[in-house]
């Protein structure tokens, strides 16, 4: 309800490449917590705290298991599990420290952290819980800090600057880095893209070359055709022509001497038809392809 | 579709491919960060009385603030993202060094900072969220450091403050800041997938396109082929008929007027006359298969030098004494199938030759124009430029045959050697005037070299 409430402004869907960021830096800072919070076990176990020593052991613990779900590569789980550890650390924080504002800062980087590396609604969620926490512990006038910090506030501050900068740096660092990505898979993509185009040019004046030549080779094909129809027959008919004019003038020879001319004359005329036969083939032939 | 690919391509890449589609963003997280640490710094300002006797710090920044952000909302209403998060970054140092000064760097307020550091980080420049950062922890630390050793002492008025106060406040403004800032950053990743989505569609599109036309320029071709083929097979199928028969008349025809010869030469005129006519046909039949053949064979084109080449050829002429002038340009070198090439240069210098031997002298000129290629010029006999359309067409003739032997192919042939190499060949004439063929071979394509 509450997701579904915040998702229309605050969550989207973001692609593998950022969803890997994400865990990887969940896992990073969930590692730096529970290292930390083991040295603060330890400082409280020799300084005979025990109360703290346990509250500081039980956050080491929660962000130990943390990270162990963030190695596995979990998101949404994981994501649960920081916002458990954040609403838990604020908590400790409260009771360990006491009101004070500055020594406060630390939650700010909770909020930040939440908001960057998991849902948006986790951040506002947090800042409630916050803002609660310390209205309950105040009007219930709780015998906190339970450990009051030996350090001076300012060193806290510093400590504070350091741990929001490198986190601000991850954050805009993997920012840059994933938009650089993005984008040079773009570009490569208009590359390609690019290429294609111009190889599609070259492919349609190929296209319409093809055209020209199919044109060309279709003129001289008929050209061809209706030429040797006229211009192969034209010798035949000389050649029948001159026998027969021959014939005429020699019918004094006899049919039998004459016999030879006579099947040239014959085999002539059969060629003429050939000729014709094989033209008349053609045409009907390149009509059908037409 | 050529066009409409463009356009959609050119919409896809328009807001990726500028430089500026971060920056673009970046400034406008700036303007919504700088109007929201206006309304916040008024707001304090307005508030602080309420809840602190000493407010003189906040008082005095405030409007340095406001007036500092105006700057930071005008740069990054310009653009200008970079500048306006050094002045944001500017502001924020002083502004937080003054509290630390004046409150002391362990006082109340000092968690402020992670917020300016957030605040300068939401620009999202790494270099300068760390100068900033880096930069704080060291004014902090070195006053912390000072009032230790007791060189210098801030006011600590934080028993007038609820002790929670300002971090509650703090916290409000970082939560609305974070899910922005988070907000703004998921928005661009999700716009520059959505180009990349479109991208891709437009490289699909474009290949689909290149392959239905590669599937076009496949099925043009072999159309072309099977016509090419057609010729040489009708070609092949007239040459193999005629052939045979001719061969049958010819031999009849010659036995007849062997056996007969007692008859006299002129009886037998007309038996002549056909045997004669029959051998016309037996050999323009071979030219007719020649012809044919130029269209089926594979091309080999090379560099070729046209001067070598020129050369070679008008030799072969002078050596048979035709008393032809020669007028030779130099020559560019041209790319094409020397063999065939070399066909084009002799038929066409052989008509130049024939169309001229009734000159004295006869001239030929060859030379190239850069605007119509290669050409070969003579003064014969030239031709009625209104005829002209037929002078590549196979068998056309345009003198008759007792005038200029040949068999009408030649010109025929070298049109077609010419268009399959992707050139061409125009000609200008007129009659008793000379005629100049020009001729073009194709460029060497890309393909070829």
């Amino acid at each position: 309800m509450t997701e579904r409430l915040f998702r229309s402004f605050l969550v989207h869907p973001i692609d593998d490449l950022d969803q890997a960021r994400r865990a990887r830096l969940i896992a990073t800072a969930t590692a730096v917590t529970a290292l930390y919070m083991i040295g603060a076990t330890a400082l409280y176990a020799v300084g005979g705290r025990h109360t703290a020593m346990l509250i500081a052991l039980s956050v080491a613990v929660i962000a130990a298991l943390t990270h162990a779900l963030a190695r596995t590569g979990r998101l949404s789980a994981t994501q649960l599990a920081t916002a458990a550890l954040a609403a838990y650390g604020a908590l400790a924080l409260v009771a360990l420290q006491g009101q004070h504002s500055a020594r406060l800062g630390a939650l700010h980087i909770v909020v930040a952290f939440l908001g960057l590396a998991t849902r948006p609604w986790m951040a506002a969620v947090q800042v409630v819980l916050q803002i609660a926490i310390l209205a309950v512990v105040t009007t219930a006038g709780l015998a906190i800090p339970l450990s009051p910090p030996t350090t001076p506030v300012w060193a806290d501050v510093v400590v504070q600057l350091l741990l929001i900068t490198i986190l601000m740096m991850i954050f805009t660092h993997g920012y840059q880095r994933l938009l650089a990505a993005l984008i040079q898979r773009t570009a490569r993509l208009e590359v390609a893209h690019a290429e294609l185009v111009a190889a599609s040019a070259q492919l349609e004046r190929l296209v319409s070359e093809r055209a020209i030549e199919l044109e060309r080779a279709s003129r001289d094909l008929e050209a061809f055709a209706t030429t040797i129809s006229h211009d192969l027959q034209a010798p035949l008919r000389h050649v029948r022509q001159y026998l027969a004019l021959f014939i005429e003038d020699a019918a004094a020879l006899g049919e039998d001497r004459l016999a030879p001319i006579i099947a040239v004359q014959r085999s002539a005329v059969e060629l003429t038809a050939k000729i014709e036969a094989i033209l008349s083939a053609h045409r009907r032939a390149s009509s059908e392809r037409t | 579709m050529r066009v409409v690919l463009s356009r959609v391509v050119r919409s896809a890449f328009a807001v990726v491919g500028a430089p500026d589609a971060d920056t673009e963003r970046r400034s406008r997280l700036l303007l919504v960060m700088a109007a929201a640490m206006v309304v916040l710094l008024l707001l304090s300002a307005v508030t602080i009385k309420l809840v602190r006797g000493n407010a003189e710090t906040w008082l005095t920044l405030s409007p340095i603030g406001v007036l500092a952000m105006l700057v930071t909302f005008l740069l990054a209403r310009r653009g200008r993202a970079d500048a306006g998060a050094l002045v944001l970054s500017v502001f924020v140092c002083t502004a937080l060094a003054a509290i630390a000064w004046t409150e002391g760097p362990g006082g109340v307020r000092m968690s402020v900072a992670v917020l300016g550091v957030v605040a300068v980080g939401s620009v999202l420049n790494t270099r300068l969220t760390a100068a900033v950062g880096l930069g704080l922890a060291a004014i902090v630390g070195g006053l912390g450091v000072s009032e230790a050793a007791g060189i210098y002492h801030g006011l600590d008025d934080s028993a007038r403050d609820l002790v929670y106060g300002p971090f509650i406040r703090q916290s409000i403004s970082l939560g609305v800041m974070v899910i922005l800032l988070r907000r703004s950053y998921d928005r661009l990743v999700l716009q520059v997938r959505e180009r990349e989505r479109a991208c891709g569609e437009a490289v699909a599109c474009a290949r689909a396109i290149n392959s239905s036309l590669e599937a076009r320029v496949a099925e043009r071709t072999a159309v072309l082929q099977h016509t090419r083929d057609q010729l040489s097979e009708l070609a092949a199928q007239l040459t193999a008929d005629v052939r045979g028969h001719l061969g049958t008349i010819r031999r009849q025809l010659d036995e007849f007027a062997m056996k007969e010869a007692a008859l006299g030469p002129a009886a037998l005129r007309d038996v002549d006359k056909a045997s004669s006519a029959a051998a016309r046909l037996s050999l323009m039949t071979e030219r007719l298969h020649e012809h044919a053949s130029v269209g089926t064979t594979a091309l080999r084109p090379a560099r070729i030098a046209m001067d070598a080449l020129i050369r070679e050829v008008i030799d072969e002429y002078d050596r048979a004494g035709t008393g032809v002038e020669w007028r030779v340009d130099a020559l560019p070198p041209a790319w094409g199938d020397p063999a065939l090439v070399r066909t084009v240069v002799e038929n066409l210098v052989g008509n130049a030759v024939k169309f001229s031997r009734n000159r004295t002298p006869p001239r030929i000129h060859i030379g190239h124009d850069p605007e119509r290629g290669y050409f070969v010029r003579d003064n014969g006999v030239g031709f009625d430029p209104a005829r002209a359309g037929n002078l590549f067409s196979p068998f056309h003739r345009l003198h008759r045959e007792d005038e200029f032997e040949g068999h009408g192919l030649g010109l025929a042939n070298v049109r077609r050697i010419l268009h399959r190499s992707g050139g061409d060949i125009t000609a200008e004439a007129e009659p008793d005037g000379g005629a100049t063929f020009f001729f073009r071979l194709a460029a060497p394509s890309s393909e070829t070299k």
